[in-house]
């Protein structure tokens, strides 16, 4: 099954957007500083980090397919997006730069520019220099820089496999001359991806490129992103069963976190996860879908432990075919290698990104891993290990046995049906992956492994970290989330449960559920209406005012004007300042509501009433915004036609007269506040916002 | 700590129009939360009404905005992607002095057309700052500029990543009328022939492949022609060199043939700029002299004149008293808004005495606020400890500490015993200079060993004292210190 998601470079922009999670504040960082250095005298280039599979070309994706869609960006760039083997053939700046203007040709071709691309591609085609002659450097960014120029733009440069072009430069003043262009050249920017942890060239202050570029590292996505990302999976493969499977609440959020982990939170994991789990066909697509990837990567991995010296070659062998992580005296055992003289080599390795610490800082009793998991597996398969270690250990965890027989018969059932051999192969090797995946379910390990990873819950306090983090980031969906899953914990009528059930209505209004936000609220009312107690008492005065706000986005006002006189026919007695001012803030939003409804000579008295009222509140914050809508008072009062006074002036005109009167650096504020509430001005009925209302008011105040 | 909240709706505005085209404009947003904001927009217009009077200006208005996203109704030429947004209490802090300094440049730069207004912290964490992202070096490029009006060639010295690339390119953009400035970057050119190539290019405009090919039949002829022909035309010629150490160390192996390579092309320079009219300007971070006597052998004495009497133009920290105005600038830029208590906590441990460091903090900092939303004081203490473990921005300091060792006995432990009184005073605190030469007294010649000590790590002498410029070489080094590793 060919997913159109699989391959970012084939998926088209719309695919890649819908597919993107999790990724967002980093792409808008990207698009923001490329919005900056569109303008910028300096040119800082960029290096996107993070292992296979974490989306690394996916974003770059959306990034190419961004700029030719952002009008601002689409003028000041040209995308250059290298195919994912270039690097590897690199071996000095001007060829590299050589193959950037060959994709530019290709660019030119598929943004229509035939004229432009012909008299680029035939430019390219008379150059003779060899590869690392300077002629050839200065021929090609001379082309470069014509092409940039004549279109005004500057040419992004989306290239992956860093670390494998750095690699190709096997002198330093090569990397020096790369320096030099990244530092001098203002018509190119390069945004490029690499999967190494650690990669000499850009960490050792002693190489050229030592901090050079400004990185950024894309990190697992979250359990909750992993969800996300499956329910797209499901809905663009239209797969709706599988979108159910895995979701936010009771069974199928316990799924979620269990395809979290076992996916690590890496996309591509999580693809296969995907694939697997649409049945056997898919499992048997997955199966050839993976040795596709694992060949695709050959290429690269043998270059890698090409570099390698022999000793360190057996290191990197003996770790990746191990089943667990090593200490550094089971390398020495599996290598055969003396212990002693391991210490440097693995610092080397270490040094170099092949290997990875997990436990310790180097010393004795240190835990080694491969760092590339890819490569592990890789490794394994061309060693001839049918099984592919992942993939057996995902259905090992994620199946119950019982699962694992009927799929497999399934396979074999259809394995036999199919004549041709090839067929019957694959399906062959996908119940391979069946069988031992059986095998490990029925271990004392599996099963250990398997009740361990099903059966953790998720804790109160796991919960309260989660509404922390969700009320600081304002992720209002995740926040109602979080409160139902909190109110199904609590019993009884505590204050907690009534400060979970504001915050719950809250969010629900701020994604514009009014209707539920307002049900909410009514709850919270019905259960915490009678308790006297100031702190109570100030949230339900204060969910009063919020359902009078919601209903009035709903454009039922009478009732929104209700639910104020509500709040001061209970409240207006307590002098407790938490509980008044939420008392003067429901006549505040009574009178900006009957401004709206064109009822201005209420609305002015409305707003009077939160004056006389405010007045008495004992907050000294407080009252420098009563203070403030004093002069809004007077001068709204002004501008009220007097009863039986005959004048030309309308009330726009004395409202202006009346600012006169205001000190000037208030003006502004005062006119803003008045002429909402005189003239309904920020809105009809229908679409009222009041919270857009309450926010422009108090912006004007200043 | 939190990043700017750009979607708040309203507040005030001062936009400039260019009288000649309208559709030409700049404007600087200070967006408005609540009543709390008042005071700071009066203070704020009252800054921006006096640096425009020292300006002379009179061509920018204000403007109240209701509704950001209804720009138009302020002017509908009004040009939204050119317009700066600050919120008002990222500057609630600031006195009406200090805020007259702050924002008079970036109404300065508004006025000029300018779209950026402020540094950022990732404008240029690498490559070389340029524009707005070059920072408080005014002192250290008048100073430059002294000494070439004097008569002298430089050797710009400092550690790598302390801007000396910046430095040179913003000299050259700041030679005064008459005087042409000419920028090579030899990390770029391989070969004498390549660096005569490039001179030409630039003297005459020929193609690079045709200044090849006359390289070739003898580029120190066309090195000396090149440098004639550019300063034809100008009162006088300044030729900047980048890397000329690399170019040198790039020349034949061995010290031998090395050293004749490294005479040959010096002596090609020296020819070429014995024209008092011309000067030269290279940045290193490894000395010329200390490279061609430690590991070509040649000794002061041998080398042409122009490079027996280059002069050492050292690269301190940062402006110690300029700084906390950069770091504000640059928060500006990055739209980094610290809450009241989180200011003690950056003037305590963050600072721009040696920029590389704190612009990469900074930038990581922006970038996990956005992602992961605002941090308090805990949050960012941890942050900065994780940077601190992580970094390399500070390798170069302690590489520089380990040929010491070698050169002279115990100079290594002296020194680190320098270092560590520093780091251990008060933050900002000088230690008296006696305590400083007191942990040299064992050392043969202490004198230049201080001396080397003040050059090569950020260490200024201060008030009869000696202390640390840098609040985050200071706490990295106390890390060392804590973590007992060896520095």
């Amino acid at each position: 099954m060919n997913y159109p998601f699989y391959n970012p470079r084939e998926a088209g922009g719309p695919t890649l957007e819908a597919m993107l999670v999790g990724r967002g504040p980093l792409l808008e960082e990207i698009l923001e500083d490329l919005r900056r250095q569109a303008t910028s005298a300096s040119r800082q280039h960029w290096l996107l980090r993070g292992p296979r599979g974490i989306g690394k070309t996916h974003l770059i994706g959306v990034v190419y397919h961004r700029i030719r869609q952002e009008q601002e960006l689409e003028d000041a760039y040209l995308p250059v997006w290298l195919a994912e083997m270039e690097a590897y053939t690199v071996y000095s700046t001007a060829v590299l730069l050589l193959e950037v203007a060959r994709r530019l040709v290709e660019e030119l071709r598929l943004a229509g520019d035939n004229d432009g691309a012909g008299v680029l591609a035939e430019a390219l085609g008379g150059l003779e220099a060899a590869g690392d002659d300077p002629a050839l450097f200065e021929d090609v960014i001379s082309l470069l820089q014509g092409e940039a120029r004549r279109r005004g733009k500057v040419l992004l440069v989306l290239m992956e496999n860093l670390d494998a072009m750095l690699a190709g430069f096997r002198s330093r003043p090569e990397a020096r001359r790369f320096r030099a262009l990244l530092s001098e050249e203002k018509d190119l920017l390069f945004l490029s991806t690499t999967p190494t942890r650690y990669l000499r060239q850009l960490s050792d202050p002693k190489e050229p490129l030592y901090g050079h570029l400004k990185e950024r590292t894309l990190e697992p996505l979250t359990e909750k992103e992993v969800g996300e990302l499956f329910g797209r999976f499901a809905e663009v493969t239209g797969q709706r069963h599988l979108e159910r499977a895995v979701g936010a609440k009771g069974e199928s959020r316990l799924r979620r976190r269990v395809l979290h982990r076992l996916t690590g939170g890496n996309p591509r994991a999580l693809v296969m996860a995907f694939s697997v789990l649409s049945g056997a066909s898919g499992l048997r697509s997955m199966v050839e879908e993976i040795a596709a990837l694992l060949d695709a990567q050959t290429a690269y991995f043998e270059a890698r432990l090409a570099r390698l010296a022999p000793r360190e070659r057996a290191i990197v062998a003996a770790m990746a075919l191990a089943p667990t992580n090593l200490t550094r005296q089971e390398i020495a055992r599996a290598t055969r290698l003396p212990e002693r003289s391991l210490s440097t080599q693995i610092k080397r390795l270490v040094a170099e990104g092949h290997l990875g610490q997990t436990v310790g800082e180097g010393g004795k009793g240190t835990i080694y891993e491969v760092s590339d998991g890819l490569f592990r597996v890789w490794f394994q398969y061309r060693k001839g290990r049918k099984t592919l270690e992942p993939l057996v250990r995902f259905l090992a965890l994620w199946y119950a046995p019982e699962e694992l027989e009927r799929i497999h018969s399934e396979l074999e059932h259809a394995g036999t049906e199919r004549c041709s051999p090839l067929e019957a192969s694959r399906f062959e090797t996908a119940g391979l992956q069946v069988e031992e995946a059986l095998r490990f379910a029925r271990s004392e390990e599996g099963l250990a492994e398997r009740e361990r990873l099903w059966l953790e819950d998720s804790s109160m306090e796991n919960l309260a970290s989660r509404f922390i983090a969700a009320k600081k980031a304002q992720q209002h969906a995740e926040l109602v989330e979080v409160c139902e899953e909190m109110l199904n914990r609590f019993e009884g009528e505590k204050p907690a449960v009534a400060a979970i059930l504001y915050e719950k209505g809250h969010s629900l209004g701020a994604l514009e559920h009014n209707d539920e936000a307002i049900t909410v609220y009514d709850e919270l009312i019905a259960h915490f209406g009678g308790c006297q107690t100031p702190a109570l008492a100030a949230l339900v005065a204060t969910a009063l005012g919020s359902k009078s706000l919601n209903l009035g986005y709903l454009g039922r006002c009478d009732d929104a004007i209700a639910v104020c006189d509500e709040v001061v026919t209970r409240y207006g007695d307590r002098r407790e300042p938490t509980v008044a001012k939420q008392v003067a803030r429901a006549l505040f939003i009574k009178s900006v509501i009957l401004g709206s409804v064109k009822k201005p000579r209420e609305a002015v008295g409305a707003f009077r009433g939160f004056i006389t009222y405010g007045e008495a509140v004992d907050d000294p914050e407080f009252q420098k915004i009563v203070s403030l809508n004093r002069h809004v008072l007077a001068a709204m009062e002004a501008a009220q036609p007097r009863r039986g006074a005959r004048s030309k002036k309308g009330p726009a005109a004395r409202l202006r007269e009346a600012l006169g009167r205001i000190p000037p650096e208030l003006r502004d504020a005062v006119h803003g506040i008045a002429q909402l509430i005189l003239f309904g001005r920020l809105g009809r009925p229908a679409r009222f916002r009041p919270d857009q209302a309450a926010a422009a008011v108090q912006a004007r105040q200043t | 700590m939190r990043v700017r909240d750009e979607r708040l709706r309203s507040g005030r505005l001062v936009a400039w129009f260019d009288p000649g085209d309208r559709r030409r404009n700049g404007s600087l947003l200070f967006l408005a939360r609540g009543a709390d904001d008042i005071e700071p927009l009066t203070r704020i217009a009252k800054a921006c009404q006096h640096a425009l009077e020292a300006q002379g200006r009179t061509d920018l208005d204000w403007h109240a905005v209701a509704d950001v996203g209804q720009l138009a109704s302020v002017d509908p030429a009004l040009d939204p992607s050119r317009v700066a947004r600050i919120e008002a209490a990222e500057l609630a802090m600031l006195s009406v002095d200090e805020l007259e300094g702050l924002l008079g440049p970036a109404l300065s730069r508004l006025t000029s057309g300018e779209v950026q207004l402020f540094p950022a912290a990732g404008g240029a964490v690498g490559s070389p700052a340029e524009g707005i992202q070059f920072l408080g070096r005014d002192r250290e490029i008048g100073r430059a500029l002294d000494r070439l009006a004097a008569g002298h060639s430089l050797e710009i010295l400092a550690p790598r990543r302390s801007g000396k690339s910046s430095l040179l390119r913003r000299l050259n953009k700041s030679l005064p009328k008459g005087w042409r400035g000419i920028f090579v970057n030899l990390e770029k050119e391989f070969t004498p022939e390549d660096l005569a190539a490039r001179l030409w290019v630039l003297a005459a405009g020929e193609p690079y492949r045709a200044a090849q090919r006359r390289a070739d039949q003898g580029w120190e002829a066309l090195l000396g022609t090149a440098v004639e022909r550019l300063a034809v035309g100008s009162e006088q010629l300044v030729l900047l060199l980048d890397e000329l150490v690399f170019f040198l160390q790039n020349q034949t192996p061995g010290e031998e043939e090395g050293a004749l390579a490294a005479l040959a092309i010096l002596g090609a320079l020296d020819r070429a700029c014995d024209d008092p009219r011309v000067r030269l300007v290279t940045a290193n971070s490894l000395p010329l002299g200390e490279y061609l006597h430690e590991m070509l052998g040649l000794r002061r004495g041998q080398l042409p004149q122009l490079f027996r009497s280059l002069e050492a133009f050292r690269l301190p920290p940062l402006d110690p008293h300029a700084p906390d105005r950069e770091l504000r600038r640059v928060l500006l830029g990055t739209g980094l808004v610290p809450e009241a208590n989180e200011v003690d906590w950056l003037n305590e441990n963050v600072d721009l005495a040696l920029p590389y460091p704190a612009l990469r903090f900074l930038d990581f900092l922006a970038s996990h606020l956005r992602s992961r939303g605002p941090a308090e004081e805990e949050e960012l203490e941890r942050l900065l400890e994780g940077f601190l473990r992580r970094t390399d921005a500070f390798a170069e300091f302690d590489s520089n500490l380990r040929p010491r060792r070698l050169k002279q006995a115990g100079a290594l432990r002296a020194l680190r015993s320098c270092l560590d009184l520093l780091a251990e005073a008060k933050a900002g605190a000088a230690v008296p200079r006696g305590e400083i030469e007191s942990c040299l007294q064992d050392v043969e010649r202490p004198g230049e060993l201080f001396a080397w000590l003040l050059e090569s790590f950020p260490v200024v002498e201060r008030e009869g004292g000696v202390a640390l410029a840098s609040r985050l070489f200071r706490r990295w080094w106390r890390r060392q210190l804590e973590e007992g590793t060896e520095s």
